[in-house]
């Protein structure tokens, strides 16, 4: 095991995949020499060539169009949508192309693309470069979503996601670049569709995406003081989503809190809820609870946005709500 | 300075309240209008609100959920958060057996002002959490009689669980209170029911000074374990509600203490329902609802009070108070129990109104969601039971009202007629119960002959 940052990670992944199959590229603004905003692809330059490390212009419909064509004619492409706040531009490739190629040509046609996509806020980068947006492409039938939390999912469902023959999106948080983790030596692949139970804990099911896994962490650390038994599960991917690893859980505990950093109206949360719901009402000692951030645009004061934003102390109200609730 | 949180006067009849559960805890900050206590009623469960903003102290000992307290007694403080608060007498002994104070007229003044109020969930309604409810399916229990401990009375597992263990064992068992020895040869000494002494020793123990001070309560309004006859073990126990409880404790104050006597007529409806035909299709086009037979009686009722303001009346501490409005109860059965909302100056209201009125209480009653205007200041009610085909009744007066109009179904019945011909007229009965301290005999009698008059010749009300 080796310890690196998620971006090194991520880094990691792609060199591996360029190096394992010469249709793979990676495509988007900036990435060579600048190496992309967040300094994820520095390097490859240098080893790959500027055929298959390519600048684009500032064209995110560009970008992801290139993609679909070139991943329907054969290549391997890897896209990084510099904020995933820009897929605005490019939706129509994403849900009407990438999303329905396959299906639209009868099975025959292969998608094999990924989108790397850096999400979030927590960086004072204000309102149209600090969302979450999973739940825009979790509605689409037809792409595959990874939400990595560490280091050592990131590589791993980058490696899977790009050897995968259909669209996918890999949400990579932005305030994770930096964290360091365990990351295997030899060569690995994380499955989709794969729930980690991060924690175990009797008394409440903690569902979190992305950094949530780390401040429910955090919460879980203190509410353990106080008498409380959290597990925590992170699903990696929503499409496909491990909701039997999730329904299990819940069915032992009896409470269950989902916490995103996206706006809850509409989230991925109601959704984890509802078939929590529907699955294991009969064993269910309280409401779901909802951890996510307000609905409401993501302010650049620091202070506010720290307002505004789920973190640890939202996962423990939360949970305390559960626990208190009497059932 | 602190300012006092107190039981408030939510009605005219109101004497206690029932505490359901503190909303804030104790030393917590609260806002000015935060609701920091919810309290049960006789007729809703409301939230009481802070009066200021501060901080939550000195809650009294013993007021807890499920306690009654008076009301205008001093439940807690609001006071700054350096500020020291009087530390209050525990209120009362046993839990529900508080003595109200025992005239409105010693409620301390500030009691008049009763905070603003937000009825919330209507008492009587289950709570139970999903994994509660299949625990009760899969024990075959009814989660209707099992006591809910939780936050806004919500059955846990364990309240179910609780409660299947003492289903199994003998009523007895169950009910047997941890007593000294000395403290049972006392009791059996002095003839005195041990289920009825409150333990004050360890794990509820009752203890010689238990017995000892021991003051047989009045008469409980519902029998209790020791009264009940001996019945086999398939016997069931329900448990009241509060609406049904504080019903059956204000009837029961009303036949004790309001001496009633009852007037009854049968009284030919064959113009009221010909009334009732002729309005119908424009009371129909107006409100959308049927003219009832109950909505006519409001208004001929109403009339006639107007022109007999004795029987629109209270007998309050030796004297009669004459109401100047006239608001008509209507009694209203539902499955938690008996409700009776108002309608207000109902002498000035149309048909139309009326029935209007009759629709929105009956869907509040639907789901126990009334506010206190809906309920209070009645000065006459109407129980009407002819749906159920009831042919006559005679009814128990609400009080502090006079007079209680009980009506049976109308029903073709065969009369003499004044040329001693044999016809079928649909009789309704009419039964007046009367509190005899605010009518007598001649005077009651006087007021059912108008009313008859009126239900038989109803447009003696064009005037």
């Amino acid at each position: 095991m080796a310890e690196m940052t998620y971006r090194e990670a991520i880094r990691q992944a792609l060199r591996e995949e360029l190096a394992h199959d010469e249709r793979v590229y990676l495509l988007g603004e900036d990435i060579a020499e600048f190496g992309g905003s967040f300094k994820v692809t520095l390097e490859l330059l240098d080893e790959f060539g500027p055929r298959r490390i390519r600048n684009t212009p500032i064209s995110e419909m560009a970008i992801l169009g290139c993609a679909v064509g070139s991943a329907s004619t054969g290549l391997i492409p890897v896209a990084e949508i510099m904020y995933s706040d820009f897929f605005g531009m490019a939706m129509d490739q994403v849900v009407n192309q990438a999303a329905k190629m396959r299906y639209m040509f009868g099975g025959k046609l292969e998608i094999p693309m990924t989108i790397r996509a850096p999400m979030g806020g927590r960086r004072s980068a204000a309102a149209q470069h600090s969302q979450c947006l999973e739940a825009w492409f979790m509605h689409i039938p037809g792409i595959k979503i990874a939400m990595p939390s560490n280091p050592s999912d990131a590589k791993g469902l980058l490696k899977t996601a790009i050897r995968d023959p259909n669209p996918t999106i890999v949400f990579e948080n932005k305030m994770l670049y930096n964290v360091k983790g365990e990351v295997p030596d030899e060569p690995y692949f994380v499955p989709f569709g794969k729930a980690n139970i991060v924690r175990s804990g009797n008394d409440v099911t903690v569902v979190a995406l992305s950094d949530m896994v780390d401040y429910a962490l955090k919460a879980a650390k203190q509410l353990e003081q106080e008498g409380v038994s959290v597990e925590i599960i992170d699903p990696r991917t929503l499409v496909p989503l491990d909701m039997d690893a999730i329904v299990t859980s819940v069915k032992k505990t009896g409470r269950l809190v989902v916490a995103h950093e996206a706006n809850r109206t509409g989230g991925v949360g109601g959704e984890i809820a509802a078939q929590a719901g529907h699955r294991a009402f009969d064993y269910l000692k309280a409401p779901i609870e909802r951890v996510g951030a307000a609905d409401a645009p993501i302010p650049f004061a620091p202070n506010l946005e720290r307002e505004i934003l789920p973190d640890d102390r939202h996962v423990y109200q939360a949970v305390l709500r559960v626990m208190d609730y009497g059932g | 300075m602190a300012a006092e949180v107190f039981m408030p006067k939510m009605s005219d009849h109101m004497e206690t309240g029932e505490i359901v559960e503190w909303l804030v805890q104790e030393g917590s900050s609260v806002q000015k209008g935060q609701p920091i206590l919810a309290i049960m009623t006789d007729k809703a469960t409301v939230e009481l609100e802070a009066p200021t903003a501060g901080v939550l102290k000195g809650i009294r000992a013993g007021v807890a959920p499920g306690m009654l307290v008076p009301v205008g007694e001093t439940v807690a403080f609001i006071a700054a958060a350096q500020e020291n608060v009087p530390t209050l007498p525990p209120l009362g002994g046993a839990k529900q057996e508080i003595t109200p104070p025992p005239a409105a007229e010693s409620v301390p003044v500030t009691a008049a002002r009763a905070p603003a109020q937000t009825v919330s969930t209507a008492p009587g309604e289950i709570r139970a959490t999903p994994v509660v409810r299949k625990l009760a399916r899969d024990l075959g229990i009814d989660l209707a009689v099992v006591a809910g401990t939780g936050p806004e009375g919500r059955i846990s597992e364990q309240d179910v669980r609780n409660y299947a263990d003492a289903a199994q064992k003998p009523d007895q068992e169950a009910a047997a209170p941890l007593v000294s020895p000395i403290a049972r040869r006392i009791a059996e000494e002095r003839g005195i029911d041990l289920s009825r002494v409150t333990g004050t020793g360890p794990r509820g123990q009752i203890t010689k000074e238990d017995v000892i001070q021991f003051v047989p309560a009045p008469p409980a309004p519902t029998p209790d374990a020791a009264a009940a006859p001996t019945g086999s073990s398939s016997d069931v126990w329900l448990d009241l509600n509060p609406i049904q409880r504080l019903t059956g404790q204000r009837m029961l104050e009303s036949v004790q203490t309001a001496p009633h006597f009852a007037l009854s007529a049968d009284v030919d409806m064959t113009n009221a329902l010909e009334l009732r035909e002729t309005w119908m299709s424009a009371v129909t086009e107006e409100t959308g609802e049927r003219l009832s037979v109950t909505g006519i009686l409001v208004k001929i009722v109403a009339a006639t009070l107007k022109s007999f303001p004795r029987a629109n009346a209270s007998f309050l501490d030796g004297r009669i108070k004459l109401y100047s409005e006239i608001n008509i109860g209507v009694a209203m059965g539902t499955e938690q129990g008996l409700v009776v909302p108002v309608i207000r100056d109902a002498n000035n209201k149309s048909l139309a109104q009326i029935t209007r009125e009759l629709k929105t209480l009956q869907g509040k009653a639907a789901s126990m969601r009334f506010s206190p205007d809906d309920l209070n200041g009645g000065t006459l009610t109407i129980s009407n039971l002819g749906m159920y085909g009831v042919d006559r009744f005679s009814a128990i007066i609400n009080p502090t009202q006079s007079a209680i109009l009980a009506v049976g179904r109308i029903i073709k019945t065969p009369v003499g007629m004044p040329d001693d011909s044999i016809a079928l007229r649909p009789l309704m009965n009419c039964t007046l119960s009367l509190d005899h301290r605010s009518m007598d005999g001649v005077q009651g009698a006087r007021f059912l002959a108008l009313l008859k008059e009126r239900l038989t010749h109803p447009y003696l009300l064009i005037n």
